[in-house]
C-alpha cells in the first residue's frame, strides 16, 4: 500500500469518527435543549427592540451631551451606546438562527423538498453568519454605521414577520407534528 | 487445529460469538426482527461465518487457499449485510419524513459512492491487498453512510433516539476502526499482522456492546410518527425564505462596504 493512500485512509477514518462523536454528541444537546414546541412559539423576541435600540444610537444626542456634559460623558456614552448596539448585533443573530429552525422544520415536515432549494439556503445560512462575523468585527473596532445595522434588523424582522404569518397558516396540524417531530423522550 | 492459536485470540472469538448471541437473542426475543430485519440478518450472518470458520480451520487449517477463499467470500455476504443494515439504519431515522429522506437517501447513496470509487482508485496497488482495499471501501461506505445521517438528522432537527444514535454509532465506529485495522495491515503487514485479529475482535466486542444498549432501548423506546404538512407550504416558503436570506446577505455587503468606505 502506498503511502499516500495510507494516509488518506487513516485521515478518512479518523475524521469520519471525529465526526460521528461530535455529531451525535450535539444532536443529544439540541435534543434537551429544545422543548419542541417551543422553535414554533419563541418566534423573533429582541426585534420589537429595534426602534428604542434605533433612537438610542442617534449621533445628535451624542453631540448633545458632549456640548452639555462634557467629552468624558459622551465618551462613556459612546462606549455603551457601542456595547448596546453589538448586543443588538448577536440578539438579531439568535432570531436569525429561530428563523433558520423554523425553517428546518418546515422543510421536515414537508413531503417534498427540493434539493436546490435547501442546497441553496444552507449556502446562503454560512455565507450570512461569515459576513455577519465581519460587522460584528467592524463594529467591535467602532468602525461600522448603526442606520445599516438596524436595516439589517428590519430584514430579519420582516423575514420573521413573513414566517410567523406561513406558521399560522400551517395551524394546529403542523404545530402537532412539529411537536411530535421534536419532542423525543419526554 | 483451534488449539494451535493464541489464547488471547480464542477468548476474544469466544467473547465476540456470544456477545452476537446475546444481542441475536435479545433481537428475537424482543420481536424487534421486524423493526429491524436488515440488522438481524447481519448478527445472524455473522454467527454463521463464525461457524462456517470453525469448521473450515478444522477440516482444511489456516493456510489452505479454499479457507482463504470462503472465508473472503463470506466476509463480502458480511459486509453487504452491514451495508444493508446501515441503510436500515439510515431509514429508521429520516424515514419518516418523507421529503427529507428523498433527500437524504440519494445525497449520502451519492456520496457513498463516490468515497467507494475514490477508495478504489487511490487504493490501486496490484492484487496483493486487492482484499483488504475492497474491504476498506465497503467500510467507507459504510461509514459515510452513518455519520451522513446523523449529520442530516442534526442539521433538520429530526428526532433520534438513543437506539438509533447508539445504532449509527456503532455502524460508523465499527467501520472507522476496521479501515485503521486494514490500513495498518497493508502498510506494515510483518510488524501488524499478530495483532490485526485482536484489533478487529477487541472493537467489534465493543460495537456489540452498544448494539446491545441500543436494541433494550428500542424495546422501550416509543417512537412517535409525525404527520406531515401539505407540500405547497414548503413550496412557498422555501424559495422566500432563500429569497430573503440573498437580500440580508446583500445587505451586510453593503454594510461593510460602508464601514469601509467611512473616512
Amino acid at each position: 500500500m502506498n503511502v499516500a493512500f495510507f494516509i488518506l485512509a487513516v485521515v478518512f477514518a479518523l475524521a469520519v469518527a471525529a465526526l460521528l462523536l461530535v455529531a451525535s454528541r450535539s444532536s443529544r444537546r439540541v435534543r434537551r435543549r429544545r422543548d419542541g414546541l417551543a422553535v414554533l412559539d419563541s418566534a423573533p423576541q429582541h426585534l420589537c427592540n429595534m426602534g428604542p435600540i434605533r433612537r438610542s444610537q442617534d449621533g445628535v444626542d451624542l453631540e448633545y451631551v458632549a456640548s452639555r456634559g462634557g467629552r468624558e460623558l459622551a465618551k462613556r456614552l459612546r462606549r455603551e451606546r457601542h456595547e448596546v448596539a453589538l448586543l443588538y448585533l448577536d440578539s438579531l443573530r439568535a432570531d436569525f438562527e429561530q428563523l433558520l429552525r423554523i425553517a428546518r422544520v418546515v422543510a421536515l415536515l414537508s413531503p417534498e423538498v427540493s434539493s436546490s432549494h435547501e442546497y441553496e439556503r444552507l449556502r446562503l445560512a454560512l455565507q450570512f453568519r461569515f459576513r455577519f462575523q465581519l460587522v460584528k468585527l467592524r463594529l467591535l473596532f467602532g468602525d461600522a454605521a448603526m442606520p445599516q445595522v438596524a436595516a439589517l434588523g428590519e430584514m430579519v424582522s420582516t423575514l420573521a414577520i413573513r414566517m410567523e404569518t406561513a406558521m399560522q397558516a400551517l395551524g394546529e396540524r403542523a404545530t402537532l407534528a412539529a411537536n411530535l417531530a421534536l419532542n423525543s423522550e419526554r | 487445529m483451534l488449539s494451535s492459536l493464541p489464547a488471547l485470540d480464542l477468548v476474544l472469538w469466544a467473547v465476540t460469538t456470544l456477545g452476537g448471541l446475546l444481542l441475536f437473542g435479545l433481537i428475537l426475543g424482543t420481536q424487534l426482527d421486524r423493526e429491524f430485519p436488515f440488522l438481524t440478518i447481519y448478527i445472524g450472518a455473522n454467527l454463521l461465518q463464525t461457524a462456517l470458520q470453525l469448521f473450515l480451520y478444522q477440516l482444511y487449517g489456516f493456510e489452505s487457499h479454499v479457507t482463504y477463499l470462503a472465508v473472503w467470500s463470506s466476509q463480502a455476504v458480511i459486509v453487504t449485510a452491514r451495508a444493508l443494515a446501515a441503510c436500515e439504519f439510515c431509514h429508521r431515522v429520516l424515514g419518516h419524513y418523507r421529503g427529507v429522506w428523498a433527500l437524504a437517501i440519494r445525497i449520502l447513496l451519492a456520496c457513498g459512492a463516490l468515497v467507494v470509487g475514490l477508495t478504489l482508485a487511490f487504493g490501486r496497488d496490484g492484487f496483493r491487498y486487492a482484499v483488504m482495499t475492497l474491504e476498506m471501501a465497503s467500510e467507507a461506505f459504510i461509514a459515510t453512510i452513518a455519520v451522513g445521517t446523523v449529520l442530516f438528522a442534526r442539521h433538520y432537527h429530526a428526532q433520534m433516539g438513543q437506539s438509533a444514535l447508539l445504532l449509527g454509532l456503532g455502524f460508523g465506529l465499527n467501520s472507522c476502526l476496521k479501515i485503521l485495522n486494514d490500513a495498518f495491515l497493508s502498510r506494515y503487514w510483518r510488524n501488524y499482522s499478530g495483532m490485526w485479529n485482536e484489533v478487529a475482535m477487541v472493537g467489534f466486542a465493543g460495537v456489540l456492546v452498544l448494539w446491545v444498549f441500543a436494541m433494550r432501548a428500542a424495546a422501550t423506546e416509543y417512537v412517535p410518527r409525525p404527520e406531515l404538512q401539505p407540500a405547497e407550504v414548503y413550496r412557498v416558503m422555501a424559495p422566500h425564505m432563500n429569497r430573503k436570506l440573498a437580500e440580508l446577505n446583500d445587505q451586510l455587503v453593503r454594510l461593510l462596504k460602508a464601514g469601509r468606505q467611512k473616512p
